[in-house]
């Protein structure tokens, strides 16, 4: 081996011959750090190979795939309905948002009507798991940076109360099939709306605690504060979307921008933060919160008593007619797409996920280099992944 | 360059070919405003023997405002795409992903490597001719499963 250099790809490290990218010569002070998959910082099966100079990142390169499932292949042989049990799959940890997602290119392709109630019903559910989303990310993020305490509350408890909605709303509390072709698939029971608004009162005054526990904790904040910067020019280059790039001072958000369903009729604002640091990237989920419990309270007090919970769609042998639908909406954590080719069958032609942690994790490489190799967890916390959807 | 625009709804499709590419996605980004490479696969129409890789240009200012391109090309050979990953970042690991799945390589990409799956894995699984090879995972006989017929597409 020459004096100085050891030649060591990312493979090598492997063990096998998977993982092709060639990374240069190491010089003697260089040296690779292996992170994942199995790390209980990369919420999931994600591995990251680190380049470190001394203890600053020179390179990063994520490699993925630990959890492909194949979903866009496999909907080629399962019909329309019955496909939307694996979009929950996808990002499970907002599995009402990936439901609606899909049935609402399907409902584009055949141009179906939604009834008032079924579209309310889906705004309420959608927000509460958004904001279950958001509580888990704000537990595992301080868990992340060290602080454990806050993860009691907001996945413990707070989300547990989501959980326990959705399961007397549909049955399920972590994968719903809840939103169907046409609206979705089962009324809200008696005294669930008085009890909603109840957690909504009860999360409004929990952000307060929040705010002391994690927010504004001085550690956190020097472990967050001007960490991972990410620029509003990187972050559209990126495609980067949802609160990541709110946080980098771009206020786009498709409920605002781009309405669909009801979300026209609502009040709310759209959180928005300037320097696109980790803090940031946090205290616009912190935020959003606040904003999903408007929406909620809106939703839940010009809740429809009467109606129609599903439009008029053909219960066996549904056959979107020829064509193609992409429709979007804003997810937990980015536009969340679904491009659909029918051909008139029974089944969809072809079907592609436009899934927004996967396109969040390509900036990774990015962000990371140029941090210390202690910084690498908060920066990968705090872009909020969920590794069932960047494999799919 | 002479991009056929296409209505189908509420959206804009675009029709180009692979020359007009590069040009056509500079202009969008620079002239129009369309700086968000919001979205990109392909669809493998094996009857009509072409694939059409498939972009969505998106404004970061107003969202609403989308434009598809598509791209048609042949399925013999080895599909060649020019890569677009010098102006969109977002490009990178979505064209990367297309390849993986259908086989489309991407001229000018800087790392054009399989990205879900592992090197060496036989065939691209998205392309409608794809023909599984049974592995250890397929026999379910053995747990007392019925054998998998999966339905064969219309």
């Amino acid at each position: 081996m020459p004096q100085g250099t050891v030649n060591l790809t990312a493979d090598k490290l492997a063990g096998g011959p998977s993982f092709e990218t060639k990374m240069e010569r190491l010089s003697e002070h260089e040296m690779l750090l292996n992170m994942g998959p199995q790390h209980p910082s990369t919420h999931g099966v994600l591995r990251v190979v680190l380049r470190l100079d001394g203890e600053v990142v020179t390179q990063a390169v994520p490699d993925l795939g630990y959890l492909h499932r194949g979903v866009e292949k496999l909907a080629e042989n399962r019909t329309y309905p019955q496909f939307i049990i694996l979009t929950d799959r996808d990002d499970y940890l907002c599995a009402m948002l990936n439901n609606w997602s899909y049935c609402m290119a399907v409902e584009k392709l055949m141009k179906v009507e939604i009834p008032e109630r079924a579209d309310t019903l889906r705004i309420i559910a959608g927000e509460l798991n958004r904001i279950a989303s958001h509580l888990l990310f704000i537990g595992t993020f301080g868990i992340d940076i060290g602080a454990f305490t806050p993860f009691l509350y907001a996945f413990g408890r707070e989300r547990e109360m989501i959980l326990d909605l959705f399961e007397q709303l549909c049955g399920a509390r972590i994968t719903y099939n809840y939103v169907r072709i046409g609206g979705v698939s089962n009324d809200v029971p008696e005294g669930w709306i008085e009890k909603a608004k109840k957690f909504v009162q009860h999360m409004k005054g929990c952000l307060k605690e929040y705010d002391n526990l994690l927010s504004y904790n001085p550690i956190f904040m020097d472990r967050t504060k001007g960490i991972g910067v990410l620029s509003k020019e990187k972050a559209i280059s990126y495609g980067i979307t949802g609160p990541n790039l709110r946080a980098s001072g771009v206020p786009l958000d498709l409920r605002k921008q781009a309405p669909y369903g009801l979300y026209s009729k609502f009040q709310f604002d759209v959180a928005v933060r300037q320097n696109g640091d980790c803090w940031d990237r946090y205290m616009v989920r912190r935020d959003e919160i606040e904003q999903s419990c408007r929406i909620l309270e809106q939703a839940l007090e010009t809740f429809p008593a009467a109606g129609e919970i599903l439009g008029k769609v053909p219960r066996a042998n549904l056959r979107p007619p020829a064509g193609e639908a992409y429709s979007q909406l804003e997810g937990a954590r980015g536009w969340l797409g679904v491009y659909l080719v029918s051909d008139g069958g029974l089944t969809p032609y072809r079907l592609h996920v436009r899934a927004p942690s996967f396109i969040n994790l390509a900036a990774l490489q990015e962000i990371l280099v140029g941090w210390k190799v202690a910084d690498v967890v908060a920066i990968l916390g705090s872009i909020d992944i969920v590794l069932g959807e960047v494999d799919r | 360059m002479d991009p056929k625009f296409v209505r189908a709804g509420d959206d804009l499709w675009l029709k180009t070919g692979i020359s007009d590419l590069h040009n056509l996605s500079e202009k969008l980004k620079n002239e129009l405003k369309f700086d968000l490479l919001n979205m990109l696969t392909a669809v493998d129409f094996i009857k009509e023997n072409k694939f059409e890789v498939v972009y969505q240009f998106v404004r970061s200012s107003a969202p609403a405002d989308a434009v598809f391109v598509k791209l048609e090309i042949p399925r013999e050979g080895e599909p060649n795409v020019p890569s677009l990953a010098g102006l969109f970042s977002s490009a990178d690991w979505q064209e990367r992903e297309t390849f993986d799945l259908f086989g489309i390589r991407f001229d000018g990409h800087p790392n054009p490597t399989r990205i879900l799956l592992w090197e060496g894995y036989p065939g691209w699984p998205l392309r409608k001719d794809y023909v599984h090879t049974p592995d250890r995972y397929d026999n379910g006989a053995e747990i007392g499963l019925p054998k998998a017929t999966p339905a064969a597409h219309p």
